[in-house]
């Protein structure tokens, strides 16, 4: 059980990294809070969206903003998993050779996986073990990674050339997608000032140790949510299957596959990562329309009759969001 | 935190009630169109009930509804449902719900504490957000809307199996029947009347609902009937039927004598009868009784207009009524009686002993005159043409004109022991039946079957009986009931 103290400092430290964040990155709200949920809720996070909208620099200033070891890669066509994970490599020591395990960049706090759908899947895959259960196995040694650990990834939309579409698997351990959406005229104009005026743009200074992320997550996990917004999710992540009886007529026409429990686990994480950035003492139905797209988009696959209409996958889910209720 | 157990607990006994309400209403909603339906059943003569079991039907619903709101009461919700749905009509962001969750923990940390300060804000206000759903409302006020508006309709509109069509015209007018209900009492037995299915239908033992036919039919099976209904108030009231003797007589007498100018000739067999009947009714001290007697031991052939017209004027007279005593107890003895008499008098009738009202005897001989006129000489029945219905209630109109033809009492229809007046085709017939007192019309167009009411009579007959003020509204509300319309 989490004490008032505990309970202000946490909600003090995402205060800051909040703001330090929109001190560097103009508009995208939705995407640093998405980023921060993440973060608070041990997740990783995938960022989709065509260069230059400003992906990477909110990577790297979540990274500055936090007094964490922060790794970058850069996927390419050509990255073996070695490349992201480490190997071993023979070292001599006082005349004996034997072999030494050199950590990849994965091994870090905050990881950006730049780019990471222009690696072929055999790299991406590399990510999953590290992404779901915090380890790295190289050879027969499974090393842990160090908490907070974080996945940051970017990816082109799919559709852009010399790019490898995610595997299923890999997707489904992100715990958020967002969508970076182009600035608007506003923003731009200040993009273009922050960038081009004086010194350029300044990182921010970190403002959270991991200690505290660390408390923040244990504060983010106490939130309580009743038990009927509980079903309420349930209820919502079955009406993505087609074969389940709160499917919507389009959901049965267009979609071949819901998204799986993994869903439900990370929408009521996500939800209750949004209430304690709002600063409620409980997660509410709000918190949850808030990360239901992010959290459902990527898990739901269409069928060949969906894909070839161009159904809009958030079209599908914001019917769902609309038709479920939550008193039934 | 005892007072959001205190919440909790008011929460939870207003959710029960609320359910228990709703349930109460669906049944009550239900039993309410249900005890409709029965007593719709019963207006229409579909299903016959008593005066306490009607009352209770109406009862049943409000009984259903106790017994449901008990059950509904009992039930119990599950209180994560129910305060998620207090959230969400009070708009409390889930914090009702989600304290719960903390409350069932145990949890003390600083969720709960800031939990319970916003939720005390929202506590004073909870009960809007469980108000009486609209349905229940509806229901409700549909249910006892619909009981009480119904229950007074339905006893005072008339049952539209009791509804004939308006006779506007007295004479020559066919009786048909309008019924709603194949099972309308009266309307089939009219409907009977055209169409030959009267006797089918009283032989078959139909129960007849409780109606005002019924009543009168159980005034006929009583002891006093014959008293009640057969003018015989002249044992207890001897002024009150005095005059109506006189003035039935004097009717006979105009109607022969008018009769007599027009068509010529002597009395018919019938007229005789009749007047034999009445004159043996005011007895030979009676001057009437004596000018009738005069009357009827002329010749053949003999003009009898002055006989007639002295005979009238004996009846106008105030003493011409004879004393009561003779009548009373002939009327009153009469049911053993009735068949050795019913071969000597031309227009009394008596009703067998023990015959219901409406299971005459149809073995009893007929003992009403047949009319000797034209229209009852157009009833007789041709060679190879079938028997009608009036042949065959009357137990068939066999002689040729000028004959006595002793008549039967149809199925459902039971002879009144009356010195009854003419009619227009001759003495009026008139039979206490679930219909309406009835003669054969005038058939000059060779309609044998039509019947029709002499409300004139009928009025001359109520008016003139000594029947009590309660049988005589009862006879009336039941020729209104039936006769709707009508005169």
């Amino acid at each position: 059980m989490i004490s008032e103290r505990e309970l202000n400092q946490a909600q003090e430290t995402g205060r800051r990294l909040r703001e330090a964040l929109t001190g560097v990155i103009v508009g995208h709200e939705a995407v640093i809070d998405s980023a921060l949920i993440t973060f608070l809720c041990a997740g990783n996070v995938l960022l989709e969206g065509v260069p230059g909208l400003g992906k990477t620099l909110l990577v790297r200033s979540l990274a500055s903003a936090l007094d964490l070891r922060f790794s970058r890669i850069q996927f390419t066509p050509d990255l073996m998993p070695a490349d992201i994970l480490g190997t071993d490599i023979l070292t001599q020591d006082g005349g004996a050779r034997r072999f030494t395990f050199s950590p990849g960049p994965i091994f870090a706090h905050v990881v950006l996986a730049d780019e990471i759908n222009r690696a072929t899947p055999k790299t991406q895959s590399a990510l999953l073990e590290a992404m779901e259960e915090r380890t790295v196995t190289v050879g027969k040694e499974t090393y842990t990674l160090e908490e907070p650990f974080i996945v940051l990834a970017t990816q082109n939309p799919i559709e852009m050339e010399g790019t490898y579409p995610l595997p299923e698997a890999q997707v489904d351990r992100f715990l958020l997608k967002v969508l970076v959406e182009p600035p608007s005229v506003d923003e731009l104009v200040a993009i273009a000032e922050r960038n081009t005026q004086g010194v350029g743009l300044v990182l921010p200074q970190p403002v959270a140790s991991g200690a505290e992320i660390l408390a923040c997550r244990r504060v983010v996990g106490e939130i309580p949510i009743a038990a009927g917004l509980r079903r309420y999710v349930a209820r919502l992540v079955l009406a993505t299957h087609p074969e389940s009886p709160y499917a919507t007529p389009r959901v049965k026409d267009f979609v071949e596959y819901g998204a799986s429990p993994r869903a439900a686990i990370a929408l009521i994480r996500a939800a209750r990562g949004h209430a304690f950035l709002a600063g409620e003492p409980n997660v509410r139905r709000a918190d949850i329309e808030a990360v239901f797209l992010p959290a459902l988009v990527h898990r739901v696959i269409l069928n060949f009759r969906g894909e070839a209409e161009g159904v809009p996958i958030p079209s599908l889910l914001q019917e769902i969001w609309e038709t479920t209720q939550v008193v039934v | 935190m005892h007072s959001y157990s205190s919440l909790l607990a008011k929460i939870e006994r207003r959710v029960r009630r609320l359910s228990g309400l709703r349930i109460a209403t669906i049944a009550l909603f239900v039993g309410a169109f249900a005890a409709l339906g029965i007593a719709g059943a019963q207006w229409f003569r579909l299903l016959s009930l008593d005066a306490p079991a009607t009352g209770l039907l109406f009862g049943v619903p409000f009984l259903c509804a106790l017994a449901a709101y008990c059950v509904g009461v009992r039930k119990r919700r599950p209180i994560p449902g129910i305060l998620l749905s207090l959230d969400t009509a009070l708009q409390t962001s889930e914090r009702l719900s989600s304290l719960y969750e903390l409350y069932l923990l145990g949890d003390r940390g600083p969720f709960r504490t800031q939990l319970e300060e916003k939720v005390r804000v929202v506590a004073a206000e909870w009960r809007r957000g469980l108000p009486i759903g609209r349905g229940v409302l509806i229901r409700f006020l549909a249910s006892v809307l619909a009981l009480v508006a119904c229950v007074p309709l339905l006893a005072t509109v008339p049952s539209p199996a009791l509804i004939v069509e308006p006779m506007a015209s007295v004479e020559g007018a066919p009786i048909t029947a309008r019924s709603s209900s194949p099972a309308g009492e009266t309307g089939a037995a009219l409907s009977g009347i055209d169409a030959s299915s009267a006797p089918d239908r009283t032989a078959s033992g139909d129960t007849p609902a409780q109606t005002l036919e019924d009543e009168l039919g159980g005034l006929w099976r009583s002891d006093d009937a014959p008293a009640i209904l057969g003018g015989d108030g002249l044992g207890d009231g001897g002024e009150t039927s005095a005059p109506s003797q006189g003035q039935l007589a004097e009717e006979m007498l105009r109607q022969i004598e008018e009769r007599l100018r027009q068509q010529g000739g002597g009395l018919t067999p019938a007229e005789r009868r009749a007047l034999e009947n009445l004159a043996r009714q005011l007895g030979g001290d009676s001057a009437l009784g004596q000018a009738l007697e005069s009357l009827l031991s002329q010749e053949e052939g003999t003009d009898l207009t002055d006989e007639l017209a002295q005979a009238r004027e004996l009846a106008r007279a105030p003493d011409a009524a004879p004393p009561p005593e003779g009548h009373a107890s002939e009327a009153s003895g009469a049911p053993g009686d009735t068949e050795q008499d019913g071969d000597e008098s031309g227009l009394a009738w008596q009703p067998p002993a023990g015959d219901s009202a409406g299971e005459p005897s149809s073995d009893r001989e007929p003992s009403l005159g047949e009319s000797q006129d034209a229209a009852a000489g157009d009833d007789q029945e041709a060679p190879g043409k079938p028997r009608d219905w009036d042949e065959d209630r009357f137990g068939g109109v066999e002689g040729a004109p000028g004959e006595a033809v002793p008549l039967a009492s149809p199925p459902g229809f039971l002879p009144l022991d009356l010195a009854a007046p003419f009619g227009p085709s001759g003495p009026l017939r008139e039979f206490m039946t679930k219909g309406v007192p009835l003669e054969t019309a005038p058939s000059d167009a060779g309609s044998a079957a039509q019947l029709v009411v002499d409300y004139d009579a009928l009025r001359a007959l109520l008016d003139a009986r000594p029947l009590s003020p309660t049988t005589q509204d009862l006879v009336k509300t039941y020729f209104q009931a039936i006769t709707q319309g009508g005169r």
